[in-house]
C-alpha cells in the first residue's frame, strides 16, 4: 500500500517507515513547491494512552536532485526530542490542551531542521520547533485544527515547516488487492468472481505522521533561477526521503538504551508503490538499505514486472493484449526511474538524465491546476503524478493502469492496450475518505480524533 | 525512551566496563576502560594511554567483530566508525567474549 509495512524489516518498526511521499508546487502559493514525506503507518487513532510520535533515535531526512543525476544536491534533516512534562502520571495530557505549551499535555516532541548543499558543511536553520500532539479527542483538544495550524513555523531561511499527525490521505483497498489481486468494481472478471462491488477505503481515519516543508523554487534549482519554462532541465528535481538509525544499540536493563556509529538507512521512498509492486520480496529489505543512484539492480523488475504477468491469469480474457507483450517496458522505466524525455507528452518532460533511479520527479515550470484530475498526467492534467504528486493523486489507478499496458503507446504507438487498462481502479477516491484535504499547507486533512473514530465503509 | 532517559543511559553506561554480546564488544569511555580500549584505537594510542595521554570519550564505545579470522575491528563512537584491521586485536576480543 504505497510503502506502509512494504518491506518485510521495516514492517517491524513503523516509526521509521516512510509511508507515502509528495512533491507538488503549491497551489495557494505558486512560488513555491511543497514536499510531504509521511512515516509510522496505519496510525489507528484511539492508539493511547502512548500516542504515535516521530522516533528521537530516527534521522528523517528529504532529498532533492537537481543536477539531471541521481545525486543528493540538497538535504532537509529533521531530528527530534521528545520532553515528558510530569513522570507521575500514565496520562498524555492531565486535562485540556489549549495551546502548544499547555501544561496539560504531557509528552511533547520538538525538532530541529537542518539543511546540508552539496559538500558544503550543515546549516542547522531552527532547534525546538514544536510538534501538536496527536489528536486524542474532542475533550482533550477541542480545537484541534487550530491548535495544529500553530505548529506550522516560518524557518529565517524561507522555508516554511511542520511535523505532526495528520489525516491518511493515501486511500486504497487493501482488503482486496492483496486477496489475490481483487479489484472490487472488476471483481465478477476475476478467476474467483463475485459480484462487483464498490470499493472500501481501509486506510479511511486512520492517520500518519508528517513531515512537510514548502520551499522557494529559487532554492531548489541548481543556480537558483525560477523555473518558468517546462522544456529547460533545471526546471525539474528528484525527490525521495529517508529515514536512518544509528549502526550500533546496546540494550541494558530498564529499557535504557546506548547507541554509537553512523546513521545506517533503513527505509526510502520516491514513486509509491516502487519496493511494494516492483521490488520482489528477497530484496525489499536491501532496497530500503540503498540510495536511488543504485537502482539499476533493480531496473530488470520494472522492465518486466511480476504484476502485468499476473494481471492477464488472474482476470482470464481481458488482457489479451498485455498477455502478448513481451517487449522490455520503456514505458515503465521512464516514468519511475528516468522521468519522461521531451517528445513523449506534448508540453511535458521531467528527464533527470539516463540513470536509473527512483524519486518523484517534478517539473516546477507546470503550474498547479484549478481543477486536479486525480489521474494526473493520464488523466490530461500535467500537473499531476507522475509529474511529482499530488495528495489527492489516485496512484493506485494509475500505476495499475500503466502497468497494464496504458502508456505502453507512448514509446510504442503501434501497441493497442486492452480496453479494460485505462478503466482499472479498485474503487477509491479521495470522497472515500470524510476528512477533507486542506487548501493550504500541509495540505493533508486534521487527523481523526480518537473518541470519534469511523471504520472504513464501502465507498 | 526519552532523550532525558538516553542521557542516564548514557551515564550509566560509561559506569560500566563491558558488555559482550557474540563478537560485539561495548567499552566504556576510553579513559576508563584503560588499556583494552585505548588498544582497540589503535597499539600507538595504547601506548600513549598508559602515560594519560588518550582523552576519555564522552559517549559509549562500541567494538564490532563480525568474522574473527578477517582481523577487521569495528568501532563506533558518536556518529563515527572507524574500522581497524588486527589481527591480535580481533583475537583478544573473542577470547573476551567466551
Amino acid at each position: 500500500m504505497s510503502s506502509h509495512r512494504e518491506a518485510p524489516g521495516i514492517s517491524k518498526d513503523p516509526v521509521a517507515d516512510n509511508t507515502d511521499l509528495y512533491a507538488f508546487v503549491s497551489p495557494d502559493d505558486p512560488r513555491t513547491v511543497t514536499i510531504l514525506a509521511n512515516f509510522i503507518p496505519l496510525e489507528y487513532p484511539p492508539g493511547g494512552p502512548n500516542f504515535f510520535e516521530f522516533g528521537h533515535d530516527v534521522t528523517y531526512a528529504i532529498h532533492i536532485s537537481n543536477d539531471q543525476a541521481p545525486n543528493t544536491d540538497i538535504t532537509y534533516r529533521f531530528r527530534f526530542k521528545t520532553t515528558v512534562a510530569n513522570r507521575d502520571t500514565f496520562l498524555y495530557n492531565t486535562g485540556q490542551i489549549l495551546s502548544l505549551d499547555s501544561p496539560n499535555w504531557n509528552r511533547r516532541q520538538f525538532y530541529s531542521v537542518t539543511r546540508v548543499v552539496g559538500d558544503a558543511a550543515p546549516q542547522l536553520l531552527a532547534e525546538d520547533v514544536p510538534c501538536p500532539p496527536c489528536n486524542v479527542g474532542p475533550r482533550s483538544i477541542p480545537h484541534y485544527g487550530s491548535l495544529a495550524n500553530a505548529a506550522v513555523t516560518t524557518l529565517p531561511t524561507g522555508e516554511v515547516v511542520f511535523a505532526g499527525q495528520r489525516s491518511e490521505g493515501f486511500y486504497v483497498d487493501l482488503g482486496s488487492i492483496f486477496d489475490l489481486g481483487d479489484l472490487r468494481p472488476f471483481q465478477n472478471l476475476h478467476l474467483i468472481p463475485t459480484p462487483a462491488a464498490a470499493g472500501v477505503d481501509d486506510t479511511r481515519a486512520m492517520s500518519v505522521h508528517t513531515i512537510a516543508i514548502k520551499v522557494p523554487k529559487r532554492m531548489l534549482t541548481r543556480d537558483g533561477s525560477n523555473p518558468k519554462d517546462p522544456a529547460d532541465p533545471r526546471s525539474v528535481i528528484g525527490v525521495w526521503a529517508s529515514a536512518s538509525r544509528r549502526r550500533s544499540l546496546i540494550r541494558e536493563a530498564g529499557g535504557e538504551v546506548a547507541e554509537a556509529g553512523p546513521w545506517v538507512q533503513v527505509s526510502r521512498l520516491g514513486n509509491p508503490l516502487f519496493n511494494e509492486v516492483i521490488v520482489p520480496m528477497a530484496e525489499k529489505d536491501d532496497w530500503n538499505a540503498l540510495k536511488p543512484s543504485d537502482d539499476a539492480r533493480f531496473l530488470k523488475y520494472v522492465r518486466h514486472p511480476e504484476l502485468a504477468g499476473l494481471l492477464p491469469v488472474l482476470y482470464p480474457g481481458v488482457f489479451p493484449n498485455l498477455a502478448g507483450l513481451k517487449a522490455a517496458r520503456a514505458d515503465l522505466v521512464a516514468i519511475l526511474l528516468t522521468g519522461l524525455p521531451s517528445g513523449i507528452v506534448p508540453g511535458f518532460q521531467n528527464f533527470t538524465g539516463p540513470a536509473p533511479a527512483d524519486m518523484l520527479r517534478l517539473n516546477m515550470a507546470i503550474p498547479s491546476s484549478s481543477d486536479p484530475n486525480i489521474y494526473g498526467i493520464l488523466g490530461g492534467d500535467l500537473a499531476g503524478y507522475p509529474n511529482g504528486r499530488r495528495v489527492q493523486d489516485d496512484v493506485v489507478a494509475i500505476e495499475l493502469r500503466a502497468i497494464a499496458g496504458a502508456t505502453y503507446p507512448l514509446i510504442d504507438p503501434s501497441f493497442t492496450p486492452d480496453g479494460a487498462a485505462s478503466l482499472l481502479t479498485d474503487g477509491t477516491t479521495p470522497a472515500s475518505n470524510p476528512i477533507p484535504f486542506l487548501s493550504a499547507f500541509p495540505y493533508l486533512g486534521v487527523p481523526g480524533n480518537g473518541f470519534d473514530l469511523v471504520p472504513a465503509s464501502p465507498s | 525512551m526519552s532523550d532525558e532517559k538516553s542521557k542516564v543511559s548514557r551515564r550509566t553506561f560509561m559506569k560500566r566496563s563491558a558488555v559482550a554480546g557474540a563478537g560485539a564488544v561495548a567499552l566504556s569511555g576510553i579513559g576508563g576502560a584503560s588499556g583494552a580500549a585505548a588498544a582497540i584505537a589503535s597499539p600507538k594510542r595504547a601506548k600513549a594511554a598508559e602515560h594519560g595521554e588518550v582523552k576519555p570519550a564522552e559517549e559509549p564505545v562500541v567494538a564490532y567483530v563480525r568474522k574473527g579470522s578477517s582481523g577487521e575491528v569495528r568501532v563506533m563512537v558518536g556518529e563515527r566508525e572507524v574500522v581497524h584491521r588486527d589481527r591480535d586485536l580481533a583475537r583478544r576480543i573473542l577470547r573476551a567474549a567466551r
